[in-house]
């Protein structure tokens, strides 16, 4: 009796823990039902994204550049930003607006990722953007970092310890990838009808083949033109191992040429007050309807505009540039009326200024480089305000590429002036003018170096230069001009013509405000030729970014940069 | 057979409760028909029922701990009241699957907190309630604030990235830890500490961190008893960050004598040193007002904007036979002026026993409504941001009065952290529930006296809302008049968000027990499953434009929306097998099998079982010597001697399920129709080994002078392999971290208890003192990649060979030789670039203090404790006061120039001790420069603190008043907590136990980082009173 109840009891036991742990319980649950994976969203929606951060990089990443080439400033009322006025850098500069080396690995991250999976399912016009993009990104950041992650780079676990590669290198296979991009869109792979909604994501040229391989000719040209670096084409010295006359002579065969007039590489996925587009959105109202906090921060420098009585003009008003006007908005003279009334002068403030000077310097007696409120001017680069186009590379850009190519004889048959006037007036246009006013301008500045093209020196007009080169460079300040701050530092950095470029506190002699305006041509300046590798390299990548040494942003150039 | 039915006839069955003097239920307390081997144990609660042979029958109740008891009994309800045999060490404890056991059985090392010691003080929730009670428990009040965090830790940490903190089982049931917050202190009989993965086999990796089991009250089977209590507590803001009171507001120095002007607007402190003069502060208002205050500084100007929160408690249970019902009510008022929280609890315990079935059910619901403000941060910098000059409680009616409101405040700066805190408070706000539901059914089939059955259904759910709100504000016109004024304006925005999460955990196990000769078996043998969930949505919109309405109905724009959900599944064999020989050594053997569905491989592609399930065994033994060794029971010093010693090894998959890198939407995507996503910024491999905690321990307990002096000690090692981290990967990798199985670590400690009970007895007055110690140190053995550290954020570092974790921080370059500051010909340090490695950042040594007196009706208790050893970062409340000029240290050179303490300077061939060159920076230039913030080390100081943990005096009421009344018993009682704090000189800042990762279990682990979202310290103090009906 007794025996037979364990048996019993053993029984149930038995069964009872075999069904319980025997149920056929599914344990492969673990994909999210929530989060999007690789596997649940289709590859090609990540394309417009990568653009969309593309355009941001652009807008936003180089806010100090726009302040050391004197485009702007801090306002007097803010605590100034240490590291970038006293050039007393730690390598986790810069933090305000984004930092370039984070953002342009992740955004290079994501478009290989989608060229990885184009290529897989032969998406040629998926690949093809996001080899020249991926081109685009590694382009600026061998520029400002130098030797660089890149042979080995973007391969997450695959490769924790990416070494890092010579920017020559990497400039020679960035004309290869620009190449096989080209050649890609050339081919049947780039058809429509192979890639699959490319007209809605291609955020920038609508799925226009031809204008992608003008944009990736345009790229190679400004990587060419960074390759040059002396005050004409007789004296320049060319940087070995790049041989730029190869890759202009494979431009002018391949025929499609560059972006031209009109053709400025920009996006609008659909901008508008509560999704702002970018430059707005960092510089003027975010999307909360909000002044962006960048937005209060930053206004003219008094380089460009002057400190605001007619006796202290800036260096658009000495010239009468009417871009002046479409580049800042003049202060409200009452910022507490409802109607804005612009004050008479622009007013800027001096970079770097300390405390003392600030006083007077301050929010709304400055000139904004936004349109402030409902009522007062759109500006040229945000003509329809938070609507307004996102730009990653302008045609007033690429026309000024052309016309130094010109001059230094990298375009045969391409007059180097008209060339330059073209770039002029397109960037007279691009801002909301007119042909004629560019006109107008160039003729009212004759015999001015920095106007004119032919001028020669002239001690009885106070012309200290001639023209030529010169011209095109101080233009290039005068034009790029918010749109792209990058191409102006590569001009500080690779030709000895100092233009414009805001000169903070000297760095020997900290604490002392060097008074910009006193900052002429030639004149001595401190301004870092780089930027230190982040933080992260040391932490995380020690071994490899110890093998570039010591770095200092003053002396350690990169590779074109042989000034 | 029959006559076995005839004796059943002339039974009676008596039930009843053992209690202790003075009244605590005696749990597992052994109840024997005198003279016969009919006994049954006491429950949990000290209730019993036996059924006795005869009416005439008496009954021997015996317990361990102590003196035995006969009794006869009159009716059919028995109270046994037993007298303390003060022999601690023989207690009863409840250790896995709610199975008691004797201590002396076990080989690994526990510890029981009675309700009385926990809610001496009054406090709101348990884990108050265990600080400093427990070696190798350390509980990290990790912010104060109405909805207070903390941290808990057994034994340190097991995992560098996954979750350390011990887990729950309420009444048997694995609970999530979180519950912890919704339990009432007072509705607990017994909390048991298992301090190791060795004791928690059978929750193998929930309990690989130790385990916190909880025993609730359960109904008396006796006449019903009322309890009713009322608590009142007060918090006051205990102290503030150390503050200079020399100068006012201002931001410019005069040129000629470098020292600070005054400014009236401003809202930094670099103006000219106090005079006492009346100025005028801020700027002229519209009708030309002025505010006219003397130019001094305010003592507790800052403190004043906080406010003595109370805590009204109330607690009612009911209590009869198998049946125990509570309520209570806590309104809880913050000292950051009206946040409030109030929580609302019914639990309900009973317990039916039917031959041999027995089941029971315990349900416990939870209600918390809470209003805060979400401008933390901002209200806290706007608090220890005003200059010294003003007493902040003028501003209280920033919505009415003019120079109280953001136009006319005294700074015009309407950045985000210069409004003003009153309306920081207002303006930002998070109202919302919670709703917590605990329940679990217990099934008992008593199969044989060798066998029997245990079905477990346990089950918790949480709801929560919440809806968050900013309030629109432009400045007026006038304002925008003013000199400096910011145009800012603030759109109003909202957000709901909504959670659940719940769990369900079912068990199933079988208890043996055998005897042969002078072998006692037992085992066990069991199979569990657990299901957890978890869903969540929130929908919000930063721009409601300036809509005094505040609803998503009313956006601008898109609103954002967001989803989540998790589930996991977790199935467990497990068993154990302990043999007993002849009552003084004991031997058990463990294993488990788990199968884990977090442990699938991440890519999606097909697996089988043993792909995700795992293995590991236990072993431990325990050695009663007092027992064997011979001749020992001829000496009267030590009466106990225990040693005992455990060996096991337990895995755990430390992932959060479904928590593979996600794509994100892209900024403002969709546009339209055309989409847009981000690729994750991390990557995981393909699939992770589990962590495997290797434990090993030994102890000792000891019993001298009849257990009036005992003591305990434990040391152990854990070796813990396979640890999962995020490593951060070099952007140039594309990704910024990547989870793998990156690091092998062991820590070890030393573990003491000593309790002297009594420590002093004369008379009535009785004297308990206990006193516990821990000890706790690690090593990292190796890490990934040949890695020698890895960050893990907040100044965190796993360093090879170090103990985890360690700070490294910018520091300045200093001298090798020396150690010393390099200064320049300025007199001015420079910031080294590269981090500098400095100490630990959890706590080496831990020392608690128990001292409790009873006088005649009157008991008095003291609890205190020491943490030290380990270092803390205020960064960013020292940096932001540093920043602003309000510091102690930022005045401490009287913002005059000054020889930089234990410099050096170059001479040209060495390096000289400087004692002349003074410092070229020394006013806002210095103390508000990179040169000075950015050296995080001026904010490393020593986490070292005392605290004085409760203080309570309680007097009862004699119960000889109450003969014959409804009312049988009152206590009245008065209690503090952390009511006194010692700091080193060098915290000038804030609570050590404060960290910005709060009781996050995931990124909790890298402490000793405050943040400015962390209140100020409070002390709590107040009174109750306890009636019974």
């Amino acid at each position: 009796m007794k025996l037979f109840n364990i048996k019993k009891l053993g029984l149930i036991a038995t069964t009872a823990v075999a069904l319980l742990t025997g149920c056929k319980t599914d344990f492969d649950i673990n994909a999210s039902q929530e989060n999007l994976s690789a596997g649940s969203l289709n590859y090609r929606d990540v394309l417009p994204s990568s653009i969309a951060t593309s355009a941001k990089i652009v807008a936003a990443d180089w806010k100090f550049l726009q302040n050391w080439m004197g485009y702007w400033a801090r306002s007097g009322s803010y605590q100034n930003d240490n590291e970038e006025e006293t050039y007393n850098f730690t390598n986790t500069f810069p933090t305000s607006g984004g930092n370039p080396w984070n953002d342009l690995y992740y955004n290079a991250s994501s478009y290989n990722y989608v060229q990885q999976k184009a290529h897989a399912s032969g998406d040629g016009f998926y690949e093809a953007i996001c080899r020249i993009m991926k081109a685009q990104n590694f382009q600026m950041l061998t520029d400002v970092y130098g030797n660089i992650p890149y042979f080995q780079a973007l391969q997450g676990n695959d490769v924790r310890n990416p070494k890092y590669d010579n920017g020559k290198d990497i400039y020679n296979d960035l004309f290869k990838q620009l190449d096989t991009a080209i050649l890609l869109l050339k081919s049947p792979a780039a058809a429509a009808s192979a890639n699959a909604n490319i007209a809605k994501n291609d955020l920038v040229f609508k799925g226009n083949a031809t204008l992608w391989i003008k944009y990736a000719n345009t790229l190679k040209l400004r990587m060419v033109i960074h390759c040059q670096n002396g005050i004409d084409a007789a004296s320049s010295a060319s940087v070995s191992g790049i041989n730029y006359t190869q890759i202009m002579s494979d431009i002018n065969a391949e025929g499609t040429g560059f972006l031209l007039s009109g053709e400025t590489a920009k996006i609008n996925p659909g901008f508008s007050s509560s999704k702002p587009s970018p430059f707005y959105r960092y510089f003027a109202i975010n999307e909360n309807g909000t002044l962006a906090s960048l937005a209060d921060f930053t206004k003219a420098n008094a380089f460009a505009v002057g400190l605001g009585t007619r006796t202290t003009p800036g260096y658009y008003r000495y010239n009468a540039d009417p871009r002046e006007n479409k580049l800042y908005v003049k202060p409200d003279i009452n910022s507490s009326a409802s109607v804005y009334t612009a004050r008479t002068y622009h007013k800027g403030i001096p970079y770097g200024a300390v405390s003392g000077f600030a006083a007077g310097y301050t929010g709304d007696s400055l000139s904004p480089i936004n349109q402030i409120n409902a009522t007062s001017p759109a500006t040229g680069l945000s003509p329809n305000g938070a609507s307004s186009d996102a730009w990653l590379m302008t045609s007033v850009e690429s026309l000024f590429l052309q016309a130094e190519a010109a001059q230094r004889g990298l375009l045969p048959g391409v007059d180097p002036q008209t060339a330059l006037t073209n770039a002029i007036k397109e960037s007279f246009i691009s801002l909301g003018l007119t042909a004629a006013n560019a006109t107008t301008y160039i003729n009212g500045n004759a015999g001015y170096a920095d106007v004119d093209y032919t001028a020669v020196v002239d001690p009885t007009i106070g012309n200290l230069v001639d023209g030529g080169l010169y011209t095109i460079i101080a233009q290039k300040w005068f034009a790029l001009n918010g749109i792209a701050p990058f191409e102006v530092w590569s001009d500080y950095r690779r030709t000895d013509i100092i233009y414009g470029e805001g000169v903070s506190y000297d760095q020997t002699n900290t604490g002392i405000w060097a008074n910009q305006l006193s900052i002429l041509s030639g004149a001595a300046s401190s301004i870092p030729v780089r930027l230190f590798y982040p933080q992260s390299e040391y932490s995380f990548n020690e071994a490899n970014v110890n093998t570039q040494g010591t770095i200092s942003v003053f002396t350690s150039k990169v590779f074109w940069d042989l000034q | 057979m029959l006559s076995g039915m005839l004796a059943f006839t002339q039974s009676k069955v008596l039930s009843g409760q053992v209690r202790d003097i003075p009244g605590e239920p005696v749990k597992f307390a052994t109840v024997t028909e005198t003279g016969t081997k009919n006994a049954v144990q006491t429950d949990a609660n000290g209730n019993f029922s036996i059924k006795v042979s005869g009416p005439s029958s008496k009954l021997t109740v015996t317990a361990v701990g102590y003196d035995a008891a006969t009794i006869v009994p009159s009716g059919n309800v028995v109270i046994a009241n037993l007298a303390r045999n003060t022999q601690e060490m023989t207690a009863v404890v409840v250790t896995s699957l709610g199975q008691v056991r004797q201590k002396s059985s076990l080989g690994y090392s526990t510890a029981s907190v009675k309700t009385k010691e926990l809610t001496q003080a009054n406090p709101v929730n348990l884990q108050n309630g265990l600080t400093a009670k427990v070696s190798g428990l350390n509980v990290a009040t990790t912010n104060s604030g109405v909805l207070g965090t903390t941290r808990i830790t057994l034994r340190g940490i097991r995992s560098l990235t996954g979750n350390n903190q011990p887990m729950l089982v309420i009444d048997g049931v694995p609970t999530p830890l979180g519950y912890l917050n919704s339990l009432n202190p007072n509705d607990i009989a017994d909390v048991s500490i298992l301090k190791s993965a060795s004791a928690t086999v059978a929750y193998g990796p929930d309990g690989v961190n130790g385990a916190i089991m909880v025993t609730t009250k359960k109904g008396t089977k006796m006449k019903p008893m009322i309890t009713v209590s009322q608590t009142t507590q007060f918090e006051k803001i205990a102290y503030m960050p150390e503050f200079q009171s020399r100068f006012g507001s201002g931001y410019n120095q005069d040129p000629n004598t470098g020292q600070g002007t005054f400014t009236p607007y401003e809202q930094q402190s670099w103006g000219d040193e106090f005079d006492g003069s009346i100025r005028q502060m801020g700027q002229t208002g519209p009708n030309g007002e002025q505010l006219l205050l003397p130019y001094s500084n305010v003592a507790n100007g800052r403190k004043n904007f906080f406010e003595t929160g109370t805590t009204n408690q109330t607690d009612v249970s009911y209590s009869t036979g198998d049946f125990y019902l509570s309520a209570q009510n806590v309104a809880i008022r913050g000292t950051m002026p009206g946040d409030r929280n109030d929580r609302k609890t019914i639990a309900l315990n009973a317990r039916k026993e039917y031959n041999r079935f027995a089941a029971s059910f315990n349900a416990r619901v939870t209600n918390s409504k809470y209003d805060v403000t979400t401008a933390n941060a901002q209200t806290y910098y706007n608090v220890t941001g005003a200059p010294g000059q003003y007493d902040l409680s003028r501003f209280k009616n920033w919505r009415t009065d003019y120079f109280s409101s953001p136009n006319g405040y005294f700074t015009p700066y309407l950045t985000n952290f210069f409004r003003t805190p009153y309306m920081a408070k207002d303006i930002n706000r998070q109202r919302g529930k919670t709703n917590d539901v605990l329940g679990n059914a217990e099934l008992t089939y008593k199969a044989t006296n060798w066998l029997n059955f245990v079905y477990r259904l346990g089950g918790s759910a949480t709801f929560g809302d919440a809806k968050s709100s900013t309030e629109a504000f432009s400045p007026s016109a006038y304002h925008l008049t003013l000199t400096d004024a910011s145009s800012t304006t603030i759109s109003a925005a909202v957000a709901y968000a909504s959670s659940s999460s719940s769990r369900v955990t079912s068990e199933f196990f079988a208890n043996m027990n055998a005897k042969y000769k002078k072998f006692a078996f037992t085992g066990q043998l069991g199979q569990s499953f657990r299901q957890s969930n978890s869903n969540n949505w929130g929908i919000s919109s930063g721009n409601l434009g300036q809509s005094t309405f505040l609803s998503i109905q009313n956006r601008v724009g898109e609103p954002n929306v967001s989803a989540g959900s998790s589930v996991s599944r977790l199935s467990r064999l497990f068993g154990n097998v302990s043999v007993n020989y002849d009552g003084w050594a004991y031997l058990e053997g463990t294993g488990s099998y788990d199968r884990d569905s977090k442990n699938a491989p991440r890519d999606g592609s097909t697996f089988s079982n043993s792909d995700i399930s795992y293995f590991y065994p236990g072993v431990n033994t325990s050695l009663l010597l007092h027992k064997v060794i011979p001749g020992f029971d001829k000496q009267k010093v030590v009466n106990f001697l225990k040693i005992r010693g455990a060996v096991s090894k337990t895995g755990n998959v430390p992932l959060a399920a479904q928590d593979d890198p996600a794509f994100t939407t892209g900024t403002f995507f969709p546009y339209g129709s055309t989409l847009g996503y981000n690729i994750p910024t991390s990557i995981y491999k393909r699939q992770f080994e589990p962590e495997f905690v290797y434990n090993k321990e030994i102890g000792l307990e000891v019993g001298f002078l009849k257990n009036r002096i005992n003591f305990e000690a434990t040391y152990y090692t854990q070796k813990n392999t396979n640890q999962v981290l995020d490593l951060q990967l070099a952007n140039s990798t594309g990704y910024t971290t990547s989870k793998l199985n990156a690091a092998e670590f062991q820590n070890s400690g030393l573990e003491m208890d000593l309790k002297l009970t009594p420590l002093v007895k004369v008379g009535d007055l009785n004297v308990d003192l206990k006193m516990n110690y821990t000890y706790q140190t690690s090593k990292v053995i190796k890490l990934v990649d040949g890695l020698n550290q890895i960050g893990i954020g907040n100044y965190n570092w796993v360093i090879v060979g170090q103990p985890v974790y360690k700070f490294r921080v910018y520091d300045y370059v200093r001298d090798s030789a020396t150690g010393k500051v390099i200064v320049g010909a300025d007199g001015m340090p420079t910031v080294n670039p590269n981090l500098t490695e400095f100490g630990k950042t959890t706590p080496n040594n831990i020392f608690g203090l128990t001292l409790s007196a009873n006088y005649k009706n009157f008991s008095l208790s003291v609890v205190a404790e020491y943490r030290g050893g380990n270092q803390i970062v205020v960064d960013q409340l020292g940096g932001f006061m540093d920043d602003n000029g309000i510091s102690a240290r930022s005045a401490q050179y009287g913002r005059r120039a000054f020889v930089w303490p234990n410099s050096v300077y170059y001479d040209g061939t060495k390096y000289v001790e400087n004692t002349n060159v003074y410092t070229q920076q020394y006013n806002r230039e210095f103390w508000n420069s990179d040169l000075n913030t950015t050296a995080i080390s001026n904010y490393l100081v020593s986490g070292a603190f005392w605290k004085l943990r409760e203080v309570s005096l309680t007097y009862e009421f004699p119960a000889k008043l109450f003969k014959g009344n409804t009312l049988k018993g009152v206590t009245v009682g008065i209690t503090g907590r952390n009511l006194l704090t010692w700091l080193p000189k060098s915290n000038q800042w804030t609570d050590p136990e404060f960290s910005s990762n709060g009781n996050a279990s995931y990124s909790g682990n890298a402490q000793g980082r405050s943040t400015a979202y962390n209140m100020p310290p409070t002390r709590i103090f107040g009174a109750n009173v306890v009636f019974q009906f």
